[in-house]
């Protein structure tokens, strides 16, 4: 799942099958693999990420927020990466530190229709270099000042939040006039949007899984439907439901004498005239309520919110496709210059699994019918087997910060081996009895790379059954 | 006067939709986060 091919060609889509305006906006976290670069691959993380400043123009994002992340490459790398967007990066609390001046935009306005949308950024705690004179001010000593400023001009406020879970909440519970808080860094996990007092929170799966697509008809009262407004909309569609039902028993022009010989049925038509009568008067106790609420022209705004997951077999934007594939190359040619350079270690304690096979040859030949020995031909086959950020989980005892040595493996290192599971062998191989290797490996060993973004089905128990051997 | 009487009523006319209700406006909003540097899936 993922890609940005995918995403670029869907946002399109929707947003051409809709026929309204459109806002698009990445609440940041979006340029880096990791919370630190490792220092053999910042050339391929730097290609990386300015493919996606330019996957994100194409795509016609109108705003991003600066993440903690996006900062690790250096302040001055993603001020100058910026240059060549054609959205605005946002962040209102990333300044100088002696002029308390911020480095980026702190928000900007978008007109949708005939409303305007302001959009704000915040970035989360980051470590920053010494040499760049910045710092993150805490979000309440830019907030306040801010919201006051971009509500004057616009109908809608968003915020693009790259600040603690905690932060979000306590920003959605003070502030009536941020209407969204679109969350990076918050969650491994989508969070379905719900209001909080007049805010709306929320956020997608990582890794660029899933695309966020809300469906907003956003009104002049400038408030949402509140929670008793929505419940009302579904005791009304659960009222529809029931006389739909209850028709079928009135058909006869006396129920309860066509149904005196059917008890079972006599029974269930009573439950429904019940659950009827307690409908409406729940109804009309609610609309009571929120005309007392909302006198005169007061109709809230309302969302409509879904998640699409990127599958593979979705199609892709062309023009992206091409952006990735250029990227894929452009790694490949800067890996295979550092493949030179990157030796083996010598007298590695890996011995490749022919080694392993020596001794133990119907294993080797059941390990060779499993996924783990095609795990690098897969990377080959997506013209990715020079990626250091894909290659530490395809290849055999390469940890990620020793990324670099993977491509110059030799060719029975390739594949997740033997020793993968098992541990280095050389040593057991010269003396098997005083060294042994790991039998069977826990879930710890296999949640290195099965992890919940890459693989989010694992389960141990299931998948150990897939590689046993005997 | 039936002439201003009439400008009056034509004013009224034409100024009604200043005093009306604006009407909602329905948009589309498409999000993102935490990519985290994917462009394309390894394998």
């Amino acid at each position: 799942m993922g890609g940005l091919s995918k995403k670029g060609f869907q946002f399109k889509k929707i947003a051409d099958d809709a026929a309204r305006p459109r806002l698009t906006l990445d609440a940041g976290a979006l340029l880096f693999k990791h919370d630190t670069i490792n220092p053999a691959q910042v050339e391929q993380e730097k290609l990386t990420a300015a493919a996606i400043v330019e996957a994100y123009n194409l795509i016609g994002y109108d705003a991003v927020c600066v993440g903690s992340q996006d900062l690790i490459a250096g302040l001055p790398y993603l001020q100058a990466l910026s240059k060549d967007a054609k959205f605005a990066w946002l962040s209102a609390n990333l300044v100088k530190k002696s002029t308390k001046k911020p480095f980026f935009k702190t928000s900007t306005s978008v007109k949708l229709g005939n409303i305007k949308a302001g959009v704000i950024g915040l970035t989360g705690p980051a470590i920053l270099s010494a040499t760049d004179d910045a710092m993150i001010l805490p979000w309440d000593q830019v907030l306040p000042d801010l919201v006051v400023k971009t509500a004057k001009t616009n109908d809608l406020l968003i915020l693009l939040s790259n600040l603690p879970a905690a932060d979000n909440q306590r920003i959605a519970e003070s502030y009536l006039t941020i209407h969204l808080i679109l969350q990076s860094g918050a969650s491994a996990n989508t969070i379905s949007p719900e209001p909080i007092n007049n805010t709306i929170m929320a956020s997608t799966a990582p890794q660029g899984k899933q695309i966020g697509i809300m469906e907003i008809n956003w009104q002049p009262a400038k408030r949402w439907a509140d929670s008793r407004t929505v419940l009302l909309a579904t005791r009304k569609g659960s009222l529809d439901h029931l006389l739909g039902e209850l028709n079928k028993y009135q058909q006869v022009k006396n129920p309860e004498t066509a149904l005196r010989n059917q008890p079972d049925q006599l029974n269930a038509y009573h439950s429904l005239l019940s659950q009827e009568q307690a409908l409406r008067s729940e109804i009309e106790l609610l609309s009571k309520e929120i005309g007392k609420q909302a006198p005169g022209n007061n109709e809230p705004s309302t969302y409509n919110n879904r998640f699409m997951a990127m599958e593979k077999e979705l199609p892709d934007h062309p023009e992206i496709a091409r952006l990735v594939e250029k990227l894929d190359a452009a790694v490949n040619k800067l890996s295979q210059r550092q493949a030179g350079s990157a030796a083996v270690q010598a007298n590695s304690p890996y011995l490749g699994f022919r080694g392993c096979g020596t001794c133990h040859p119907s294993q080797m030949a059941s390990w060779q019918q499993t996924k783990h020995a095609k795990a690098y031909a897969t990377l080959e086959n997506k013209k990715q087997q020079f990626n250091q950020n894909c290659l530490p989980c395809h290849v055999t005892g390469i940890a990620i910060p020793q990324a670099a040595e993977a491509l110059s493996l030799p060719e029975d290192r390739l594949g997740v081996g033997c020793e993968t599971c098992h541990g280095p062998g050389r040593r057991h191989s010269e003396n098997p009895k005083n060294t042994p290797i790991t039998k069977k490996p826990g879930p710890e060993l296999c949640l290195n790379c099965h992890t919940a973004p890459h693989d989010q089905d694992f389960r141990y128990d299931e998948r150990i059954k897939m590689v046993e051997h005997h | 006067m039936k002439s201003s009487f009439f400008i009056c009523v034509a004013l009224l006319f034409l100024a009604q939709p200043l005093f009306a209700a604006k009407p909602g406006q329905p948009f589309l909003l498409l999000y993102s986060n935490d990519v985290h540097g994917e462009t394309a899936p390894c394998g």
